[in-house]
């Protein structure tokens, strides 16, 4: 069979070495698959130009965390369904988060200032300490539950006690100072600001808001999100685009110092 | 070339009282730490290489025994008409409303023309990536950017505490107070040789030491670069008194 296609090879154009016309082939499939992964830097460039980077080279919008937290369960509101499906939500198992009657189960609704409680008060939003997942989870939730093990483990065994390695999704770069809490001032008592609102949106008898309602024009429906992915690009003409419009200070030294 | 802004409440300045400064360089090592500054070694100074965003500078006077050391803490000046400003080709640096003449290190391109035009010398350019020892690395400012290789850097008036300082007080709903604001070099200083504030305020400390009879800019009269930082000459007991303020125009 290989000794006659060498042949057919020999006889076809006498001119051209064999070796050659081996090559060919190879030679015309690898200007595809370079042209294939040009396109496919170009596309990346692109998307990572004018919003979120394609999720590859380690650039990833929702990294796996130490411990699968549902912000759905915590912070979500009234029954827990997808919006756009209408169908309950699935944890990272792919079971479905229904009680023992197969109904979906309803979110706590808890404050999102419950955990991140420096938000309003500092730079940073903050992650609470193992100690405030415990003071509940020491009671609630079964222990079937893998991820409320490992919690335990975390929080309650002595062993292995300390702190949660989670990992960043919104993040910064260096030369950023972004400072949460005058944003959440301003936003609080100018709520015409907010963007992405959510479903539960609602504004108080004084004309503000609760600093939980603001969370959404930067991080998006939070409370929607079974694992925590970055929706908004967060790039400097987002940042100046609302300063703009709410007649913040625009000089490069508001945040680059 | 900046004109006066009528809109911003502020103008930063800052004063030195020669008289009052001891040469200690607790300012230096001040505005090392708070600015993340890398550690300079025996070597960066030998190559002329060191970043010293504030530096003391040592004088003598007469022969020996009769000999008067004199030191002048030469910072940014902040000028109002500064020569590092038009030649930057990418606008890395420039004035903000408050009068600080500040740098954009993301916008910085490193071409150094800024260092080749200050007159001070208080630009620095990092030739290398900053390094710290493992136990420093802790130790950094999170207020302040690291800067990388390849980017030039300068006083900033420590505007993060600026920053730091009018928002809180914002928070608080106060009025800035003279003396509220300090960047690291006024705060570490033991004789209070170095003042800051706002030259807006005519009560400010800062104002009235700008217009004491001993005030002078450095190099202004020659470069017309109009800085915002004033130094008070040094009182020498042994001259007369008549003579304080022509040696201050001397410099």
């Amino acid at each position: 069979m290989f000794n006659k296609f060498i042949e057919f090879l020999k006889e076809k154009d006498r001119n051209t070495p064999t070796w050659l016309k081996i090559l060919i082939p190879f030679l015309a499939f690898g200007g595809l698959a370079f042209h294939a992964i040009m396109a496919f830097i170009t596309a990346f460039l692109i998307t990572a130009w004018f919003g979120n980077p394609l999720p590859v080279f380690g650039f990833n919008q929702s990294p796996d965390q130490p411990i699968a937290f549902p912000h759905t369960i915590h912070a979500g509101v009234g029954k827990l369904i997808v919006p756009k499906t209408g169908k309950p939500y699935k944890d990272i198992y792919g079971n479905e988060r229904v009680n023992d009657s197969g109904e979906p189960l309803t979110g706590l609704g808890m404050d999102c200032t419950y955990c991140h409680k420096t938000v309003t008060k500092e730079a940073w939003a903050g992650v609470p300490p193992v100690e405030l997942c415990i003071s509940c989870h020491k009671v609630i939730g079964s222990n079937e539950s893998q991820e409320l093990t490992k919690l335990r483990e975390f929080g309650l065994s002595e062993k292995t006690k300390g702190p949660i390695k989670w990992k960043r999704v919104h993040r910064m770069p260096d030369h950023v100072r972004f400072v949460h809490e005058p944003h959440i001032r301003y936003l609080t008592s100018n709520p015409k600001a907010i963007q992405n609102k959510s479903t539960d949106f609602k504004i108080l008898d004084n004309g503000t808001v609760e600093a939980s309602q603001v969370c959404t024009t930067c991080h998006g429906q939070i409370a929607e999100m079974e694992k925590v992915t970055q929706k908004e690009p967060l790039k400097m003409g987002q940042c100046v685009a609302c300063h703009r419009a709410n007649e913040a200070s625009i000089g490069c030294e508001t945040c680059h110092h | 070339m900046v004109t006066e802004n009528k809109e911003s409440k502020f103008k930063w300045g800052m004063a030195v009282d020669i008289d009052k400064c001891t040469g200690c360089q607790a300012c230096v090592l001040a505005c090392q730490s708070e600015n993340n500054i890398p550690i300079n070694t025996e070597k960066n100074f030998k190559n002329a290489r060191a970043i010293e965003w504030i530096r003391v500078e040592r004088y003598w006077e007469g022969e020996f025994p009769d000999v008067k050391a004199k030191f002048i803490p030469i910072l940014c000046q902040h000028c109002d008409n500064a020569p590092c400003e038009p030649v930057c080709p990418v606008y890395a640096t420039y004035h903000t409303t408050e009068g600080l003449n500040v740098q954009v290190y993301n916008r910085c391109v490193g071409t150094r023309y800024c260092a080749n035009g200050c007159p001070y010398l208080v630009r620095f350019f990092n030739y290398w990536e900053p390094e710290w020892p493992e136990s420093l690395k802790n130790h950094l400012n999170p207020d302040v950017t690291v800067r990388s290789r390849g980017i030039m850097e300068k006083c900033t008036m420590c505007i993060q505490r600026i920053r730091r300082t009018t928002r809180n007080a914002k928070k608080n709903d106060e009025e800035l107070k003279d003396g509220d604001i300090s960047p690291a070099c006024v705060d570490a200083c033991p004789t209070d040789a170095l003042v800051f504030g706002n030259q807006k305020d005519e009560n400010s400390k800062v104002s009235r030491m700008k217009n004491d009879k001993r005030s002078y800019t450095l190099l202004d009269n020659n470069l017309q670069t109009s800085p915002n930082i004033f130094y008070l000459a040094k009182i020498d007991h042994d001259k007369k008194e008549s003579t304080h303020h022509e040696e201050g125009k001397h410099h």
